[in-house]
C-alpha cells in the first residue's frame, strides 16, 4: 500500500465514522437538513477515499481524477454552509446569518461561493487533466502544474470556509443568542476553521513537493499529513457536536405569524369605531365633558393620576350610556 | 366579431407597447418610474431590517425604534402626543382624514414629526407610532404625488406581487421600493407596525432573531 493509499484509508475511515455518527443523530429527533446533507457528504467522501484504496491508481490522469473527486465533498459542504449563511436556501429558511444581514457585500460574497468553488474545481480539473501530475504520490517531487492544480482548489476552499467560520464565530459572540446557540456556533466555526487549515496545509504540501529537497520534503510532508488527519478528525467531531446541540425557541414562528395577521382587523375595527364616534357626534358630549373636567382638575390642582381617573370615568359612563356596537 | 375583437386587442397591444416605449422618455426628468413588482413585507424581511438598525434580539419601544431609524436614515424623528381631549378639533381633523396619527417629513431639513392623539389607548398608540415609522422605513414619504402612478391599474386580488415605484433619491430602510397604490402602502405599514410591536416585546425570545443565530 502506497503512502497516498494509506492516507486515503485513514480519511475514508474518518469519513465513514463521521457519516455513521451523523446518521444516528439525523435519525433521532435532532434531524435537520444540514445533518442529512453532512451525513451524505461524509458518506460520499468515505466511498471516494475507499475507492482509491481498493482500486488503486494507475497513471497520473487517474491520480488527478481521484484527487478531484475527493475534493467534491468539501466543495459541496462549504457551498451549502455559505448559501445557508446568505439565507439563499429556501428549505433552511430565508433568514441570513446576522453578520450577512448587516453587510450586503458579505451576503453577496457568501452567495457566490458555489459558483467560485465549482469554477476553481473546474479550472483545476482542466489544468490537471491537460498536464497530468502525480497527485496521489505524497512524497514524490511534483511539477509546477501540480502546484497550480492544488492551489486553484485550495485557495477557493480556504477563502470560503474561512469566511463561513468567521460568520459562525461572530454569531457565537452575539449577546442576543442563548448559551446553546453560542456553543453550536463555536462548534461550527471550529469545524470550518479546520477545513480552512486543511486547505492551507494542502497548498503547503504542494509547495513543499515542488520546492523542497528530498530530505526536507519527506519530513515536512509526513508531518503535514499527520496534521491533516488530526484536523479532519477535529472537524468531524465539531460538526457532530454542532448538530447535536439543538435549540427550540420558546415561541414558535407560526404562532407569531397568526398573531401578526389576526390583530390587524381588530385594530382597523377600533380605528373605524373611534372615528365613527367622533364624526357622528357621539363623542362630542364626552369630549366637551372631558375638556371641562381637565380644566376643573387644573384649577383644583389635582394630580395627573387623579385627572386621568376622572377623565376615564367620564368616558366609561359615556360609553355605557351610548354604546356604538 | 372575432375579427373586431382581435382587432381591438391588436390595437390595444400596439398602444400599450407605444406607451411602454414612451414611458422612460416621459419619466426622464421625473424622480419616479416603475419599479419591480414585489410581495408584502414578511416577518423575516422585517427581522433583517431590525438587524440593520441594531435592534435584532433586543427589547425596544417606539422611541428606541424611532431613534435607531433616525440614526440609520440620518434624520431626526420627533414623536408628539397631542392632548386631543383639550383640543377636540384635532380629533375632528384626524377623523376627517381617516387616520389615527400623522407624520410630517422634510427631506431638506432632515426632520420627521409624528403626531398622535393622547386619548388613544396605549397599545393602539404604540401601533400608530410604529405605523407612521413604517411609512418612513419603507420610503413612502419619498414619493411625490404623481397622478399617472396613483391611477395605475390595480392587479386582481389573486396576485401576490404588486407594482412599486422606483425612487432614485432619498434613503430608506426597506430593500424593496414602495408600492404604487396607497392602500397597499397602508397595509404594509400596518404589517410593519405589527412586526415591530411583537419583535420589540419579545426581544431575545423572538424566534426570527434566534433563527439568525441558528443557521444550520
Amino acid at each position: 500500500m502506497s503512502v497516498a493509499q494509506h492516507q486515503a484509508l485513514i480519511l475514508a475511515g474518518l469519513c465513514l465514522a463521521g457519516s455513521i455518527f451523523l446518521g444516528i443523530v439525523t435519525l433521532s429527533s435532532r434531524r435537520t437538513w444540514f445533518g442529512v446533507f453532512a451525513a451524505l457528504n461524509l458518506f460520499l467522501g468515505a466511498v471516494l477515499f475507499g475507492a482509491q484504496v481498493v482500486f488503486g491508481l494507475s497513471g497520473w490522469r487517474s491520480e488527478i481524477m481521484a484527487a478531484l473527486l475527493s475534493e467534491l465533498p468539501p466543495v459541496l459542504l462549504i457551498s451549502g454552509v455559505c448559501l445557508a449563511q446568505a439565507g439563499a436556501l429556501p428549505w433552511s429558511g430565508t433568514l441570513p446569518a446576522e453578520a450577512a444581514a448587516q453587510h450586503p457585500w458579505l451576503r453577496a460574497t457568501l452567495r457566490s461561493a458555489p459558483l467560485f468553488l465549482l469554477l476553481g474545481w473546474g479550472l483545476a480539473a482542466v489544468v490537471g487533466l491537460a498536464w497530468p501530475s502525480p497527485a496521489m504520490q505524497a512524497y514524490a517531487p511534483a511539477p509546477q502544474q501540480f502546484v497550480l492544480f492544488k492551489w486553484l482548489i485550495s485557495a477557493v476552499e480556504g477563502f470560503y470556509s474561512g469566511l463561513a467560520a468567521s460568520g459562525f464565530a461572530a454569531a457565537s459572540r452575539s449577546s442576543a443568542a442563548t448559551l446553546a446557540l453560542r456553543l453550536k456556533n463555536i462548534a461550527f466555526s471550529l469545524a470550518l476553521f479546520c477545513l480552512t487549515l486543511i486547505a492551507v496545509e494542502s497548498a503547503i504540501v504542494a509547495g513543499v513537493r515542488l520546492w523542497g529537497t528530498d530530505v526536507s520534503r519527506r519530513d515536512t510532508v509526513g508531518a503535514l499529513l499527520t496534521i491533516e488527519v488530526y484536523l479532519a478528525a477535529l472537524c468531524f467531531v465539531a460538526l457532530v457536536l454542532g448538530l447535536g446541540l439543538r435549540y427550540t425557541p420558546a415561541i414558535a414562528a407560526t404562532f407569531l405569524r397568526q398573531l401578526h395577521t389576526s390583530w390587524l382587523p381588530a385594530q382597523e375595527r377600533f380605528e373605524s369605531l373611534k372615528w365613527r364616534a367622533v364624526t357622528s357626534g357621539h363623542a362630542r358630549g364626552a369630549i366637551k365633558a372631558s375638556h371641562h373636567i381637565a380644566e376643573a382638575a387644573r384649577l383644583r390642582r389635582l394630580s395627573r393620576a387623579d385627572t386621568e381617573k376622572a377623565l376615564a370615568t367620564v368616558q366609561l359612563i359615556a360609553t355605557m350610556r351610548d354604546p356604538l356596537v | 366579431m372575432f375579427g373586431e375583437l382581435s382587432g381591438t386587442r391588436s390595437s390595444d397591444v400596439i398602444l400599450n407597447a407605444a406607451r411602454a416605449l414612451l414611458r422612460p422618455l416621459r419619466n426622464f426628468n421625473s424622480p419616479h418610474s416603475s419599479g419591480p413588482e414585489r410581495p408584502m413585507l414578511t416577518a423575516e424581511q422585517f427581522q433583517e431590517e431590525l438587524t440593520l438598525l441594531g435592534l435584532s434580539g433586543k427589547e425596544y419601544g417606539p422611541e428606541e425604534y424611532a431613534g435607531a431609524l433616525g440614526a440609520y436614515l440620518g434624520i431626526s424623528i420627533a414623536i408628539h402626543s397631542i392632548p386631543d381631549l383639550h383640543y377636540p378639533e384635532l380629533s375632528y381633523r384626524l377623523a376627517s382624514s381617516g387616520r389615527m396619527g400623522e407624520i410630517r417629513y422634510s427631506e431638506e431639513l432632515g426632520i420627521a414629526v409624528i403626531i398622535v392623539p393622547e386619548s388613544l389607548p396605549p397599545l393602539v398608540s404604540v401601533l400608530t407610532i410604529f405605523h407612521e415609522l413604517g411609512h418612513l422605513a419603507a420610503g413612502d414619504l419619498l414619493i411625490e404625488p404623481n397622478e399617472e402612478l396613483d391611477n395605475a391599474t390595480p392587479k386582481g386580488p389573486e396576485t401576490s406581487t404588486f407594482a412599486t415605484i422606483h425612487i432614485k433619491r432619498g434613503k430608506r430602510l426597506a430593500r424593496g421600493f414602495p408600492f404604487v397604490r396607497e392602500n397597499l402602502r397602508e397595509r404594509e405599514a400596518n404589517l410593519r407596525a405589527s412586526y415591530a410591536l411583537t419583535a420589540g416585546c419579545l426581544g431575545s425570545l423572538s424566534p426570527y432573531a434566534l433563527k439568525m443565530h441558528d443557521i444550520l
